[in-house]
């Protein structure tokens, strides 16, 4: 089956995906500013530590900081691409990173609601989670072939040392 | 990671005692960057990551990977505060559960 997701020759992506799943990523992507602007605990894996021995407890605050808005700002930005080109027939390179960047945004957070774990089996279709369980698995498939599209035109062999 | 993983630490291991009381080496010991298995984030996503992100080659990438999916950690990266601090940020920007400690 071919993916149904493609880099044209003129370097632009397109995604094959029906109405209705563009309705539904744009629907929760559009929720997800406002929480990460006020941060609310439902965006807390979003924010891991960067220090986190007892001793360093000052140099996490500062941290967090340094980083904290550029990295809502970060965030934000992508959720917004995606809201804003949800029905776009094809997305720039830049547009397509945001888009796997609000696509990853999304995973963690229904991820960490979901509570999901090592090996766990899809929750039975009568379980009050089931339909967002099924929006983590379909926004998981299409990280998967995202990742695929992209990790194609990195070179095997790696970059040189030191290049960014 | 997915498929596997293990819930994310809330807390790293604590570092040697030496690194809170010996104050004469400390700043010439370099910083690690450690990445931390996490249920979540796709093994094909983590891959990708290290390679965009450090230019490893795919062989590295998926190495370090693999012992992040079944050690529960791996070091990706080390030199000096500053850059560790960058590199763990750009870690955190595409959701990878990074953080630092200076090596021991």
């Amino acid at each position: 089956m071919s993916s149904p997701i493609k880099r044209r020759r003129d370097g632009r992506y397109v995604i094959r995906l029906d109405a209705n799943a563009r309705i539904v990523l744009a629907n929760l992507a559009a929720q997800l500013p406002e929480a990460l602007e006020s941060r609310d605990p439902m965006v807390r894996r979003l924010f891991p530590p960067a220090y986190t021995a007892d001793d360093h407890a000052a140099a996490e605050q500062e941290y967090r900081q340094l980083v904290d808005s550029a990295l809502v700002n970060h965030h934000v930005r992508s959720l917004e691409t995606l809201v804003a080109t949800a029905e776009a027939e094809s997305l720039s390179e830049e547009e397509f990173g945001a888009w796997l960047d609000a696509v990853g945004s999304l995973r963690l957070v229904l991820g960490t609601r979901l509570d999901v774990h090592e090996d766990m089996d899809a929750p039975d279709p009568q379980d009050p989670q089931a339909a967002e369980y099924s929006l983590y698995v379909f926004l998981g498939e299409l990280q998967e072939l995202m990742v695929q599209i992209l990790a194609e035109v990195l070179p095997d062999e790696g970059r040189p040392e030191g290049a960014l | 990671m997915t498929p596997g993983g293990v819930v994310p630490p809330e807390t790293a291991p604590t570092g040697d005692i030496r690194t809170i009381v010996d104050q004469d080496t400390t700043s010439d010991r370099p910083w690690l960057v450690i990445v931390w298995n996490d249920p979540i984030n796709l093994m094909s996503f983590v891959t990708f990551v290290l390679q965009k992100l450090f230019g490893y080659s795919k062989e590295k990438a998926t190495s370090l990977m693999l012992d992040i999916h079944t050690k529960g950690r791996a070091v990706v990266s080390s030199g000096t505060r500053d850059r560790a601090e960058l590199d763990v940020y750009r870690l955190h920007e595409h959701g990878l559960w990074a953080t630092m400690e200076q090596s021991g």
